[in-house]
């Protein structure tokens, strides 16, 4: 079939808006507002609508990236992780902040805020639907 | 009906007259356009009214017709379209949107019902092939409501429900005649980025311009719109003054040219 419309989520807020994503040989080519959807009645914002064009953005983070020399450079997870963990075990409690995730399950968003409160004793806690 | 139209593509398809038929297919996850190959796909094609075929896909600001058709340029295409359908279609081929040559359009009459939930002014395509188009177009309760009032009432109607506007351009993103690479909604130089609610009316009115001689009156930007802004009543006042002044209504035939994309000879306009 030359063309699909498949049916998914977005991606960006709690909300859960329905999203026809459309697709053309593999490739997203488009979006579309879900008018069966329950949430969105056939909606979106203004992100929903361009929900899309992050998935082949060229901006988009593929790899982590490790400050060295004053220039973001491509580093291996095990490194990363590895840092973060350094970085975490070195920092007072209140210099470290955690942003969790809308699209995260409750249970998901529960730990997190609980081991940012109580391991490292920071109320600093967010979630990327404020941004 | 149903049946008829399925039993048509069906055999179209099976005797190679066509290779593709586009139209609304039934899915789990509700109805959606969709390209049909074979015979046996052919049984999920559905008649539900509220699906547009024609819509532009973004970033490439390009509709789905033209994509596919890129993609396999010599395929015979069939479109199971509505009145609305095909007006897009017409008003894009126009434009050179895309090219209708290879399309064969299976027409489809709107009922009594469905023509009167969409507001449909034109419920039926050009080329019916299946169904009674209804005889006597659908009046507007609304929008005859809103002209009867004076001018000041209307001005602070409308003041009121463009204030509701919250920006998302999705009655630009639904619309199947917005296309331009370029679009002045999101130009510096009529909305300055951060003001909210956009100005009024400059925001809404650069589309209105730019639909002038094109609105196909789908009523997809009113459906768009979080903020229940009666978006389609703006348009059909704009059609109703084309259709006044220039006897023009977009969509109705494929040939004759728009008022805004033609010249005529002893315009004021064209200096000899």
């Amino acid at each position: 079939m030359p063309n699909e419309s498949v049916f998914s989520i977005c991606p960006y807020c709690g909300a859960g808006c329905g999203l026809n994503l459309q697709v053309l040989d593999g490739r997203l080519v488009g979006v579309r507002p879900s008018r069966s959807h329950p949430v969105s009645q056939g909606r979106l914002c203004i992100k929903g609508w361009h929900a899309n064009e992050f998935v082949t953005s060229e901006d988009r983070l593929t790899t982590p990236l490790i400050r060295k020399d004053g220039r973001l450079q491509p580093a291996p997870w095990k490194e990363a992780l590895d840092l973060v963990a350094a970085r975490l075990r070195a920092a007072a409690p209140d210099g470290i902040g955690a942003l969790s995730s809308a699209k995260c399950t409750n249970e998901e968003n529960y730990l997190m805020q609980k081991f940012v409160r109580v391991v490292l004793g920071s109320n600093n806690v967010d979630h990327c639907a404020r941004l | 009906m149903l049946e008829q139209v399925r039993r048509h593509c069906k055999e179209a398809l099976d005797a190679k007259r066509l290779d593709l038929v586009y139209g609304v297919g039934n899915r789990k996850a509700g109805p959606a356009p969709r390209f049909f190959s074979t015979a046996e796909e052919l049984d999920e094609l559905v008649l539900a009214g509220k699906e547009p075929l024609v819509f532009t896909c973004r970033p490439s600001d390009r509709n789905v017709v033209d994509l596919v058709r890129e993609r396999s340029p010599t395929a015979k295409l069939g479109i199971v379209a509505r009145g609305c359908d095909e007006r897009a279609l017409f008003e894009l081929a126009k434009r050179f949107q895309l090219s209708l040559d290879g399309i064969e359009i299976i027409g489809v009459a709107c009922d009594q019902a469905q023509a009167e939930e969409c507001r449909c002014p034109r419920p039926y395509p050009k080329n019916l092939a299946f169904g009674t188009p209804l005889d006597k177009p659908v009046d507007d309760p609304v929008l005859e409501k809103l002209q009867r009032l004076p001018l000041e009432e209307r001005l602070a109607f409308w003041r009121y429900q463009l204030s509701k506007c919250v920006k998302c351009y999705g009655c630009r993103n639904a619309c199947p005649m917005c296309f331009c690479k370029e679009c002045q909604m999101e130009g510096e130089l009529f909305v300055p980025r951060g003001a909210q609610p956009p100005e009024f009316p400059t925001f809404h009115f650069v589309q209105l311009i730019h639909l002038a001689d094109r609105c196909i009156d789908c009523g997809e930007c009113e459906r768009a719109c979080p903020m229940d802004i009666p978006l389609r009543l703006l348009k059909k006042s704009l059609r109703s003054e084309v259709r006044e002044r220039f006897g023009y209504e977009a969509g109705v035939d494929p040939t004759t040219a728009s008022p805004l994309g033609s010249i005529e000879r002893g315009e004021p306009s064209h200096a000899e």
